[in-house]
C-alpha cells in the first residue's frame, strides 16, 4: 500500500524547502544585489559625468533610432541601459551557476543525502523545487535591478533600448535551460566535481566538435553547404550557455522541459548511495567521454592531416587521431572515475569511435560518392539557376540559404539550363582538390563559416538544380574554390548567362533592387549642344541612414527622389520585359562587356562608354549609371550589428550601367516627364537632377 | 508496526544486507548491533527511506516506505553523522521542519530546547559533536515520530545526557508508543533501553529476540573438577557456544536453561558449578564467535 500525498500538501513542502534553500543562498543573493547595485551606480554617474563621450561612442554602435546625436542626455542615459543590463547579464551567468551548484549539492554528499533522503517529501517534488529555487534565485533579483533601470531611463524619459528587452529573454531562457540541464547531469553525477566538469565539457566540447564536423563537411565536400555550416540550433544543440543568446527559444523550451522531465524521471530510481561515487547513471559519461576524445582525435589528427604527415594526408590523420583521441579518453576517464576502474569495458566505446571516424574521413577523403564532381545531366534537369556574387543582385544577404533553393525553379529553358550547366562543368575542370588541401580546408571552414553572422564567407557562385525527380541539388561555392582570381571569369558561358534577358530582369540590382537599397541612379547623356550632362537622382555620396540628420539636411534623400527613381525602374523593367533581342543587346552592351570603355576611340569624351555604345548601336539616347547596396539584417546585438556594417561598408556595390536605346519607351517617357531628358531625347542640363559642376563649367 | 520481509541490498556486488526479515512491533525499542560493516546503518537507512532496497520489501504500518512522504512524515531518522548546513540553526531547521512533518509539536521543541543545555540560535555547525546529536534529538523529537531511527547516537553524549535521552525516549514509547530502532556498539546503554535485540553479521541477522530471553538463554559457568575429565570433549552433551579451559577450571558459554544443563553438568561430578546470566556485550562476544567473529584467533 502507498499512502498519497495531496497536491495542496505538495505545494506546501516545497515552499517550505524553497524558503528554506532562500535561507541557505541568503549569503550569496546578498553578495550578488550589494555588486548589482555599486555597479549600476558606477555605471549611472560615469555615463552622466563623461556624457557626450561615451554617448557618442555608443549613437555610434546601437542599433537604437530614438536618439540624436544632440540628445546627450538622451544618449548617457541609454548608454547607462546598455553598460548596465550587460554587467547584470554577465553576473547573473556568473551567480546562475553558483546557485545551481550549491542546490544540487544535495545530490553529491552522502550526509545531505541522509538528511534529504529521510525527509517526508517526495523526490520529484524535492528535485523540482531545488531547480526552482535555483532558477528564482537567478531570474527574480536580476529582473529586480533591470526593472530598476528601466525606471531610470524611463524617469528621464528615455525609452528601454532594444538590448534591455532582449536581455530579459537571454536572461530568462539562459537560466532555465543551464539549471535544467546542470540537474540533469547533477542526477547522473555521484559528484558535484563531475558534474562540473561534465556541465564545462559538454559546453565547450560540443560545438568544438560540431566545428570539426561542418570543417570536414565544408573542407572535403566542395560546393556542400549543408544546414549544420551555419545553423546555430545545431551548431550548440548541446550546450545550454548557448541559450544565453536569446535565440532559437522554442528549441531551448523543449531542451529545458526535456532535461526536467528526464530528471523528475530519473531522479525517482537514483540510488542514494550513489553521493559520493563517480555516477550515479553512466550515459553522460561514456557520451562525455567519447566527445572529448572525438575533439581532441580531430584537432591532432586535421593537423596531422594539414601537414601531410608520412606524406600522406589521409594516414596523417589517422595517426593524429588515434595519437589525440586514446590519451584525451584515458584522462577523461581517470577524472570521472578517479582511476582506472572500468577502462577496459568502457573502451569499447573509444574503438568503435576510431573505427567510425576513420571509416567515415575515409571516405570523405576519397569521395567515394563522387560529391565533388557532380554536374547533373541535362536531361534530369528540371530548372536550374545561377548566382555570382559580382552579377546576381540580392536585397538581402541573410535569405541567401533560401535563395539557393529557391533559385532552383528559375530558368527552366534548356538553352539557359545548358549554359548554366556547362558553366558549373568547367569550374570544376579547373578543381583538382589535394588530401591535404582538403584538411586544410578544415581549419577555413571551421574559421571562416564560424562568422556568417557576418555574412563574411558570402559565396561567390551558386548552382542550384531541381531534378526531375523533384529533388534539389545545391552547390555553392566561394572565392576560395577555384582560385577564382586565375580564372578570367567573364568568359563564356557565365556572360551568356548573365546578360540573359530573362537572368536580368530576375537578377539585376534595376529591375529587383527596393528603393531602400538604391545607392545610386545617373542618367548620363549629351545635352542638345553636344555637352555630357549628368543627371543624378540620388547621388553615392548621399548619406542613406537618415538617424542623426534634421530635415534641413542637404544630404537627405527625398522622398521625391525615391518616387523618381522607382517610376524609372518600373518603365525599364516593363521596356526590358517587352523589348526584343536585338533591342535588348543595345540595353545590356556594357554589362556584357565591363572593359567596354577601352574600346571606345573617342578618349577625349567625358562620356566614353556612352560615344562607345552609341557608335556601336544606333538609336541610343542615354546611359543609366545604377548602384545598389545589398541589405544586411542587422544583428540583435548592437555590438555584432556595429561589425555587421563595417563589413558591410567595406564591401564593394553591386554596379550596373545599362544604355537605354529609343526602343525604350516607357523608360523614355518617364525620363521626359521627370524633366531629365528633352522632348527631343537629349539631356536636360538644367533640371533638378543635373549635377552641379557640369552645370557651370560647360 | 515496521514489517521487512527478504530485504537485501547491495553496493555495487557488495550484499550490505543479505535476504534478511524481520518484524517490529509498535512501541518497541529495537537495538541493532553486530560487527563493523554488518549492514546496522544501512537498514536503519533502508527504514527511513533514504536507501531503496534491492530486493525485498520494508512496510510500515502497511505503508512500503519509498518515496512516500506520507510513511516518511511518521519517522525520524538520526545518522551517525547528521548533517548540517553552516548556517543551520535549531530554530532555522525548525523552521523547515514545521511545515514538513506532520506531527511537529511546537510545545515539545521548546520543551526540549529547554531540557537540552542547548542555544537555539547558535550555529550548530559550530557545537561539539554532543551538542550536535543533541540538536539533532531536540528536532526529531520534536516532529513527535511513530518510527525514530538513531543511528549511534550515544556517541559522543555525556552520561548526564544519555541518562536523559533514555528517560526520554522511554516516555515517549510509553506515551505515545513510538517505535524506536537504535544501531550502536555501546551494548551498555542498550541494555538499558531495548526490550528487543537484533544481532547482524555480515548483512545477515545472527539473533532477534527479546532481551531478557537473551539472557536467560545463553549462560556463563563456571565448573570446576578435582580430577580433569578424561574426555577431551566433556561437555558434548550441553550446547555450548565456547569453552575456556584453566587447569581444572573451564568457562562454558552454554546456551539454554539452567533445567536443561545443569543436570548434564552435574552428571560430570564437578566440584563446584556457578552459572550466571550474560552481559549484552558477553553475549554479542559469544554469538559473535559462534558465527566466526573470533577475537581470540585476531588478538
Amino acid at each position: 500500500m502507498t499512502s498519497t500525498v495531496s497536491f495542496k500538501d505538495k505545494l506546501k513542502h516545497a515552499f517550505s524547502l524553497f524558503k528554506w534553500d532562500l535561507k541557505a543562498c541568503t549569503g550569496t543573493l546578498t553578495v550578488f544585489s550589494i555588486l548589482a547595485a555599486v555597479f549600476t551606480t558606477i555605471i549611472l554617474t560615469m555615463c552622466l559625468v563623461l556624457g557626450s563621450s561615451i554617448s557618442n561612442a555608443f549613437v555610434e554602435t546601437s542599433n537604437s533610432t530614438n536618439i540624436s546625436k544632440n540628445d546627450v542626455f538622451g544618449g548617457s542615459i541609454q548608454t547607462f541601459q546598455m553598460l548596465s543590463v550587460y554587467v547584470l547579464y554577465f553576473m547573473t551567468t556568473i551567480f546562475t551557476i553558483f546557485y545551481t551548484i550549491k542546490v544540487f549539492s544535495y545530490l553529491h554528499n552522502k550526509r545531505k543525502a541522509d538528511l534529504y533522503g529521510s525527509l517526508p517529501i517526495s523526490r520529484t517534488t524535492l528535485y523540482l523545487t531545488k531547480a526552482a529555487s535555483a532558477y528564482i534565485f537567478s531570474i527574480i533579483p536580476t529582473l529586480f535591478f533591470m526593472g530598476i533601470i528601466s525606471i531610470i531611463s524611463i524617469c528621464c524619459g528615455q525609452p528601454l533600448i532594444s538590448e534591455v528587452t532582449q536581455v530579459y529573454t537571454k536572461i530568462i531562457m539562459g537560466a532555465f535551460a543551464c539549471i535544467s540541464a546542470y540537474g540533469l547531469i547533477s542526477i547522473c553525477c555521484g559528484t558535484t566535481f563531475n558534474a562540473v566538469i561534465m556541465f564545462i565539457t559538454v559546453c565547450i566540447a560540443y560545438p568544438l566538435s560540431a566545428m570539426f564536423v561542418k570543417g570536414v563537411i565544408g573542407g572535403f565536400f566542395v560546393g556542400s553547404y549543408f544546414e549544420i555550416s551555419s545553423n546555430h540550433f545545431i551548431m550548440n544543440a548541446l550546450n545550454p550557455l548557448a541559450a544565453y543568446d536569446g535565440i532559437n527559444v522554442i528549441y531551448w523550451i523543449i531542451f529545458s522541459v526535456i532535461c526536467l522531465v528526464a530528471s523528475a524521471f530519473l531522479i525517482k530510481k537514483r540510488r542514494a548511495e550513489r553521493a559520493q561515487s563517480s555516477f550515479a547513471y553512466y550515459l553522460p559519461c561514456h557520451i562525455v567521454k567519447v566527445l572529448v576524445a572525438f575533439l581532441v582525435g580531430m584537432f591532432l589528427g586535421v593537423l596531422f592531416g594539414s601537414i601531410n604527415t608520412f606524406n600522406n594526408a589521409f594516414w596523417g590523420f589517422v595517426f593524429g587521431f588515434i595519437l589525440g583521441s586514446i590519451p584525451a579518453f584515458i584522462i577523461a576517464h581517470l577524472i570521472f572515475y578517479k582511476g582506472f576502474t572500468k577502462i577496459i569495458k568502457t573502451s569499447v566505446a573509444l574503438g568503435g569511435l576510431i573505427v567510425v571516424v576513420v571509416a567515415g574521413m575515409a571516405l570523405c577523403n576519397y569521395d567515394v560518392f563522387g560529391y565533388n564532381n557532380f554536374v547533373p545531366d541535362i536531361n534530369n534537369v528540371e530548372s536550374a539557376g545561377f548566382y555570382c556574387r559580382e552579377q546576381t543582385y540580392l536585397n538581402e544577404l541573410k535569405g541567401f540559404k533560401k535563395l539557393s533553393r529557391d533559385m532552383a525553379d528559375d530558368f527552366s529553358d534548356d538553352t539557359l539550363k545548358g549554359q548554366i550547366i556547362d558553366l558549373h562543368a568547367k569550374r570544376l575542370d579547373t578543381l583538382d582538390v589535394e588530401s591535404q588541401q582538403k584538411f586544410i580546408g578544415v581549419w577555413t571552414h571551421m574559421i571562416t563559416t564560424s562568422m556568417d553572422e557576418l555574412n563574411i564567407n558570402f559565396p561567390e557562385e551558386i548552382y542550384s538544380y531541381r531534378m526531375k525527380n523533384g529533388s534539389v541539388v545545391t552547390r555553392v561555392y566561394t572565392y576560395d574554390t577555384f582560385a577564382m582570381s586565375e580564372l578570367y571569369i567573364y568568359e563564356n558561358p557565365y556572360t551568356d548567362i548573365v546578360t540573359n534577358k530573362k537572368y536580368v530582369e530576375k537578377y539585376s540590382a534595376v529591375t529587383s533592387a527596393d528603393k531602400e537599397n538604391i545607392k545610386e541612379f545617373s542618367v548620363l547623356g549629351y545635352s542638345k549642344d553636344k555637352k555630357p550632362v549628368y543627371n543624378t537622382i540620388i547621388s553615392g555620396s548621399s548619406d542613406y541612414d537618415t538617424t542623426y540628420y534634421d530635415e534641413s539636411n542637404d544630404n537627405k534623400i527625398s522622398k521625391e527622389q525615391y518616387e523618381a527613381c522607382e517610376k524609372i525602374k518600373a518603365a525599364i523593367t516593363k521596356d526590358i520585359k517587352n523589348c526584343n533581342e536585338e533591342e535588348f543587346e543595345k540595353f545590356i552592351c556594357y554589362q556584357r562587356d565591363l572593359n567596354f570603355y577601352s574600346i571606345s576611340y573617342d578618349e577625349n569624351s567625358e562620356l566614353t562608354d556612352l560615344s562607345a555604345a552609341q557608335d556601336m548601336y544606333d538609336g541610343i539616347v542615354c546611359q543609366i549609371d545604377f548602384s545598389a547596396k545589398t541589405n544586411y539584417s542587422p544583428s540583435t546585438n548592437s555590438l555584432l550589428s556595429s561589425v555587421q556594417s563595417i563589413i558591410a561598408d567595406s564591401l564593394p556595390g553591386t554596379y550596373e550601367t545599362y544604355m537605354i536605346p529609343k526602343s525604350f519607351t516607357n523608360t523614355i517617357r518617364t525620363l521626359q516627364e521627370l524633366d531629365i531628358l528633352n522632348k527631343d531625347m537629349t539631356s536636360n542640363d538644367d533640371c533638378e537632377y543635373t549635377e552641379v559642376f557640369y552645370r557651370y563649367y560647360y | 508496526m515496521i514489517e521487512i520481509t527478504n530485504l537485501s541490498k547491495k553496493f555495487d556486488k557488495i550484499a550490505a544486507i543479505d535476504n534478511i526479515s524481520l518484524n517490529i512491533d509498535k512501541g518497541s525499542v529495537v537495538g541493532l548491533v553486530g560487527s563493523n560493516g554488518s549492514g546496522k546503518s544501512t537498514l536503519l537507512r533502508v527504514l527511513s527511506g533514504v536507501y531503496e532496497p534491492n530486493g525485498g520489501t520494508v512496510t510500515i504500518d502497511g505503508s512500503v516506505l519509498s518515496d512516500n512522504p506520507k510513511a516518511k512524515g511518521d519517522c525520524y531518522f538520526i545518522p551517525d553523522f547528521p548533517f548540517f548546513y553552516n548556517n543551520s540553526t535549531i530554530d532555522n531547521i525548525a523552521f523547515l521542519y514545521r511545515n514538513l512533518y506532520p506531527n511537529w509539536s511546537e510545545e515539545a521543541f521548546n520543551r526540549y530546547c529547554t531540557i537540552f543545555p542547548i542555544q537555539r540560535k547558535a550555529r550548530i555547525i559550530n557545537m561539539s559533536k554532543g551538542m550536535q546529536r543533541q540538536a539533532a534529538l531536540i528536532l526529531a523529537l520534536s516532529t513527535c515520530p511513530k518510527y525514530l531511527f538513531l543511528d549511534e547516537i550515544f556517541d559522543g553524549l555525556d552520561p548526564v545526557v544519555r541518562q536523559m535521552l533514555k528517560r526520554i525516549l522511554i516516555e515517549h514509547v510509553a506515551k505515545n508508543e513510538m517505535t524506536v530502532v537504535i544501531a550502536s556498539h555501546n551494548l551498555r546503554e542498550l541494555e538499558d533501553l531495548c526490550d528487543r535485540i537484533c544481532l547482524m553479521h555480515r548483512g545477515k541477522i545472527l539473533l532477534e529476540r527479546e532481551i531478557d530471553d537473551l539472557r536467560m538463554g545463553l549462560r556463563k559457568v563456571q565448573v570446576a573438577f578435582n580430577e580433569p575429565p578424561l574426555d577431551p570433549n566433556p561437555f558434548r552433551e550441553i550446547n555450548t557456544i565456547n569453552v575456556w579451559r584453566n587447569g581444572n577450571i573451564f568457562n562454558i558459554t552454554i546456551r539454554g536453561t539452567e533445567e536443561e544443563f545443569m543436570p548434564k553438568l552435574n552428571a560430570l561430578n564437578p566440584v563446584y558449578i556457578s552459572a550466571m546470566p550474560l552481559t549484552l556485550e558477553e553475549i554479542f562476544i559469544s554469538e559473535m564467535e559462534a558465527a566466526g567473529y573470533d577475537i581470540n584467533s585476531i588478538v
